[in-house]
């Protein structure tokens, strides 16, 4: 009942973080002003008068896409999280731990150098962001395989160090490349800022391709999560399946760090947090963590645009601050129990 | 990379540069100034206490400001070392040794000794590379300007440190009288609003050297309530606050770009073509150059009166 | 008598299997028909966890053929193998935290689709394996709080969740208390027999194979070296072949299973001119004696014996002089002449509180006339005559004849204490 009650409960606070952060900015706009507006832009009533044509531009172009593509992001990141921390049998996997992010931002940089764009609309950046990805998990994959079968031990291993590698590359390339990829730097920080309808467009077709592909390797990552040999005793063709799963998880961190830069602490917390409270079955997990990741970005997004506005917060030291005490109160409480049972 | 490494570290920068302020700045200003006598001693912008023993010979610039400064006070013959490819002007500069290390953000070591150098003027915050090399032997000097009177102050303390305060002297009253020129004529044309974003909404407010050139060449930025010199600042409020004149650092990206992003596109500076690259070496570095960037900032706001 | 054919549901022919540095097993054969138990044993390194796996599809054998109901696992996707063949492996330790129920319900993963979330079906065979592991009640409780014993059950009710015709067992009850050993072993054994599935398991434990298994099959250097009835295969020559450990194996008590018995070596006692002692056992109850009156310095005599009772056996370890009988036979008029014999030398006589049938009740007869003749006897009476008495009657008017004579202890000690030799 609980657990059900916990997805109700993720529901409900999504859809009230989205209405709060579209009712709330850097400018105020009057929740009667947005709701007309609202209304009128889905042809439910006539466009309000007196409204300045800058609030309809800051509604419609700034805040509500913004919005969205911070839950398209916060969705693809902990779906991504979700699934590498099961792949890998390790709580502290992450998309940004196994070098999958970083192989994302080198293909997003490479993409915007050969464009010469630094912005991440179109589509080419969050492809070629997937493949980057997708060749990093590939790499880390190839390396951690010794024999027949890889090893969770050697594919972090062998993940930390692809993820230096890349991160050595990219160094490389911004303290070589001059002045004109300062944009990319910044855009490396992370943020959602002045992202529009096209990042959104440029992300959502990806990340809902990825978090449906995720939703369907829940039950195996069950079985995986029990080791790898009895997961093929219930059935699962393992290696197949591991390629799977990792095209998944780098089909998703590609989709958010194409738009959004490297953003940490989504993709390895909320997954973790929802364990405690729904328990490990992913086929909860995985739903659960699609729209916890969603309301964990909005309300971080949130947070950077408003608290200091009118200047921003870097969205990254936003989700570490939001995130890192009430993990570290969570698992504390757990051991707490854990101790009293014992 | 001239200064977007500073944001990284902006409040590092601002309350080291506050500190360093009250204390080293008290120099009379822009008095004629007597010719020096070696030693001289004097506090840098971070506290530090930094004696000259003769008149350098062989100084290392690590930042493209200082590179400018001697060479404006005739010493470009005394450069042995730069910081990198960023030390471009004059363009004789662009041969003189580099000595930045790997990532850029501080020198070689081994390659500053190897340079034999008698002073090392630079504009980067902290660093333990400084303590080396003063346990080696070679004088560090730190300037950092917040202010077009701060890098009229940094330049003159420049010439007392190299034996050329006379003609630090001559340069910077030049300066001076340009830009009050300039701020005069830019005044009587009435109140401009503009942003100036140096990249991805990273913009200036109050501290920063590049919100006092703005104010100068005759324009209120609409930065001004900003908490910190390099803030990023929010869309929204670009947004609603419309200003006159959008400019954008060259180190950005093309002005098709800049100008097609969302909220952006739909600015009245943007769409009724007031959106303007300017030179970002020219009013980010505190060095002689100061003067044309002001120029150019002023005939971006006030296309009719320059 | 009419022959039912049995299919045979697990059949290994002429297998050779291994891993990259070689074979670990060569051309097993070996079968488990429907409703068969059978069991794997050897030491370690012979192959039996080898052999599983081959079996469970997770190790290709280079050479040979396996079949899992019919069809060679390799041959098919691994989602159909493993609605053929279940694995129980010696235990589960999964990254997270799942509760009993969601472990049991993974093993309906072989019938769910990815994206479905298990039928009210695959729930009711969940909650019916977990009946039948007798672990039903743990269902919503996470499986690391469980005890090993609960734990293992909540795997037994995985495997028995994929609903497969095959079992496969890898050392199931290894880290078990006995309550548990017997529980799992029972529930295996039950679904053998009344859902005719095929079982084949590995066990370190002799005992346990050779008290559950319809037949064993005995592995050394990746060879069969002994197949059939666990009479037949687990033996003294097994034990020091295999392990070469020399140990006691003698027939359960009740079952006839053979079982082996360790503990330090029995030394012979010694013979000559010793005070004689006579112990009258069976079933055990006369080895306590016979080896504490050695102790004593007697030199010690026993019968009449039935041969493969635990009390023979340890006479003829001890080197006892002992009169034996063949097994379930009556004391006949010539081991009676002997007993006879025997007691009427011995400075004591030692009567243990024995089951007495009519196969040995013949002991109380030369005890009776031995005690009357005015030998010295002791009685061991631990348990009452009356509950031992499987001859209706005779047993215990003769053991009250013989009490009257005799002197009586309750316990091996005061027994020892009573039969002293004069000092």
């Amino acid at each position: 009942m609980r657990r059900q009650g916990t997805m109700i409960i993720l529901v409900v606070l999504l859809v009230a973080a989205v209405l709060v952060a579209v009712g709330v900015g850097a400018v105020w706009i009057p929740p009667a002003t947005t709701i007309r507006l609202v209304a009128w832009k889905l042809g439910m009533a006539e466009r309000p008068h007196g409204v300045a044509p800058s609030v309809e531009i800051i509604l419609f172009q700034l805040r509500i896409p913004r919005v969205l593509l911070a839950t398209v992001v916060g969705s693809a990141l902990a779906a991504s999280g979700a699934v590498f921390q099961a792949l890998f049998r390790n709580p502290l996997a992450d998309p940004a731990i196994i070098g999958v992010s970083s192989g994302a931002a080198l293909g997003a940089i490479a993409a915007m150098l050969v464009t010469g764009g630094a912005f991440a609309g179109g589509l080419v950046v969050p492809a070629v962001a997937f493949l980057g990805a997708l060749a990093a998990g590939l790499l880390v994959y190839r390396l951690a395989r010794v024999g027949p079968a890889v090893q969770v031990a050697t594919l972090l291993l062998a993940g930390v160090a692809v993820a230096a590698l890349i991160s050595a590359v990219m160094a490389l390339v911004l303290t070589y490349s001059g002045e004109r990829i300062r944009s990319i730097y910044f855009w490396l920080l992370g943020g959602l800022s002045a992202r529009g309808w096209e990042s959104l467009a440029a992300a959502a077709p990806l990340a809902a391709v990825g978090v449906v592909a995720a939703l369907g390797t829940a039950g195996n990552l069950n079985l995986v999560a029990l080791g790898e040999e009895r997961a093929a005793q219930l059935g699962l063709e393992v290696e197949r399946f591991k390629r799977v799963a990792l095209a998944t998880g780098a089909l998703l961190a590609g989709a958010a760090v194409a738009v959004a830069g490297v953003i940490g602490f989504v993709g390895l917390m909320t997954p973790h947090l929802l364990r405690l409270v729904l328990g490990a079955d992913h086929r909860r997990l995985l739903p659960a963590s699609v729209l916890g990741g969603a309301l964990f970005m909005v309300l971080a997004d949130l947070a950077a645009r408003t608290l200091r506005a009118p200047e921003e917060i870097p969205v990254g030291a936003v989700t570490a601050l939001l995130g890192a005490p009430f993990f570290l109160y969570l698992l504390r409480r757990q051991r707490r129990e854990a101790g009293a049972r014992a | 990379m001239p200064r977007w490494w500073r944001t990284a570290a902006v409040a590092l920068a601002l309350m080291l540069a506050a500190t360093a302020c009250g204390e080293a700045r008290e120099q009379p200003l822009r008095s004629p100034p007597a010719e020096t006598a070696f030693p001289v001693t004097l506090t840098d912008d971070e506290g530090v206490e930094v004696t000259v023993e003769a008149q350098p010979q062989r100084i290392v610039t690590f930042a493209p400001s200082h590179t400018e400064i001697l060479f404006a006070l005739g010493l470009g013959e005394r450069v042995v070392g730069v910081s990198g490819p960023f030390d471009d002007f004059p363009p004789q500069a662009s041969r003189i040794e580099p000595v930045a290390g790997a990532g850029g953000t501080e020198p070689n070591i081994e390659k500053v000794v190897a340079l034999e150098p008698d002073l090392l003027l630079t504009a980067f915050i902290g660093g333990e590379w400084k303590d080396r090399l003063r346990e080696l032997g070679v004088p560090v000097f730190t300037t950092l300007a917040s202010s077009f009177e701060d890098a009229l102050e940094d330049i003159e303390t420049v010439g007392r440190l190299t034996g050329a305060a006379e003609e630090a002297g001559t340069v910077t009253r030049r300066m001076q009288a340009k830009v009050e020129t300039i701020t005069a004529q830019a005044q009587s044309a009435g109140s401009v609003t503009c942003f100036l974003e140096l990249s991805d909404l990273f913009t200036v407010g109050p501290g920063a050297l590049e919100f006092d050139l703005l104010q100068r060449a005759g324009c209120e930025p609409i930065t001004a309530d900003a908490g910190q010199p390099y803030p990023q600042w929010s869309p929204e409020r670009l947004v609603r606050d419309d200003p006159d004149v959008f400019l954008a650092s060259e180190y950005g990206q093309p002005v098709a770009q800049v100008a097609d992003r969302p909220g952006i596109r739909d600015l009245r500076a943007v769409r009724e073509g007031r959106l303007f690259l300017v030179d970002g070496d020219l009013i980010s570095r505190p060095g002689p150059r100061l003067v044309d960037g002001i120029a150019e900032l002023a005939e971006a706001l006030h296309p009719d009166l320059f | 008598m009419r022959r039912v054919l049995v299919p045979e549901l697990l059949s290994m022919e002429a297998v050779t299997a291994g891993y990259d540095g070689g074979a670990v097993v060569r051309e097993v054969t070996l079968s488990v028909r429907a409703g068969e138990v059978v069991g794997l044993i050897g030491p370690n390194g012979s192959g039996k966890t080898t052999l599983v796996r081959v079996a469970s599809r997770a190790l290709r054998p280079m050479a040979g053929s396996v079949r899992v109901a019919g069809t060679d696992p390799y041959a098919i996707p691994g989602r159909k193998a493993a609605r053929l063949v279940a694995v129980v492996p010696q235990e589960l330790a999964p990254t997270f935290s799942f509760t009993a129920l969601e472990v049991v319900l993974m093993g309906r993963s072989p019938y769910l689709s990815p994206w479905g979330g298990g039928e009210p079906h695959d729930y009711r065979k969940a909650r019916e394996a977990m009946e039948a592991a007798a672990v039903h009640h743990l269902a919503d409780r996470p499986l690391e709080e469980l005890s090993g014993g609960e734990k293992q059950g909540v795997v037994l009710a995985q495997a028995l969740a994929q609903d497969a015709p095959v079992l496969l067992l890898d050392e199931p009850t290894t880290h078990l208390d006995l309550r548990h050993v017997v529980g799992i072993m029972e529930t295996v054994m039950g679904l053998a027999r009344d859902e005719g599935k095929a079982v084949l398991a590995v066990f370190h434990d002799l005992n346990l194979a050779s008290g559950f298994c319809h037949r064993l099959v005995a592995l050394d250097r990746g060879r069969v070296v002994a197949e059939g009835a666990p009479e037949e295969v687990v033996t003294r020559e097994l034990l020091r072949d295999l392990y070469a450990v020399d140990a006691e194996v003698t027939p359960h008590f009740a079952t006839g299973r053979p079982t082996v018995l360790l503990g330090p070596p029995l030394s012979p006692a010694p013979r000559g001119t010793f005070p004689l002692a006579h112990v009258v056992g069976g079933a055990g109850r006369g080895a306590p004696a016979m080896r504490g009156l050695a102790a004593l310095g007697y030199a010690v005599t026993a019968g009449v014996l039935h041969a493969q009772d635990t009390d023979a056996v340890v006479a003829e370890r001890l080197n006892l002089k002992a009169v034996v009988v063949p097994p379930f036979s009556e004391v006949d008029e010539e081991a009676r002449r002997e007993v006879i014999a025997l007691m009427r030398r011995a400075e004591v006589v030692v009567v243990c509180d024995a089951p007495y049938g009519p196969a040995n009740v013949g002991n109380l007869v030369a005890a009776t006339l031995v005690a009357e003749e005015g030998g010295r006897v002791c009685l061991l009476e631990q348990v009452p005559v009356e509950e031992r008495d499987f001859t209706g009657g005779e047993a215990t008017g003769l053991w009250r004849a013989l009490r009257e004579r005799a002197a009586v202890a309750r316990s091996y000690e005061e027994l020892l204490a009573v039969a002293a030799p004069p000092s």
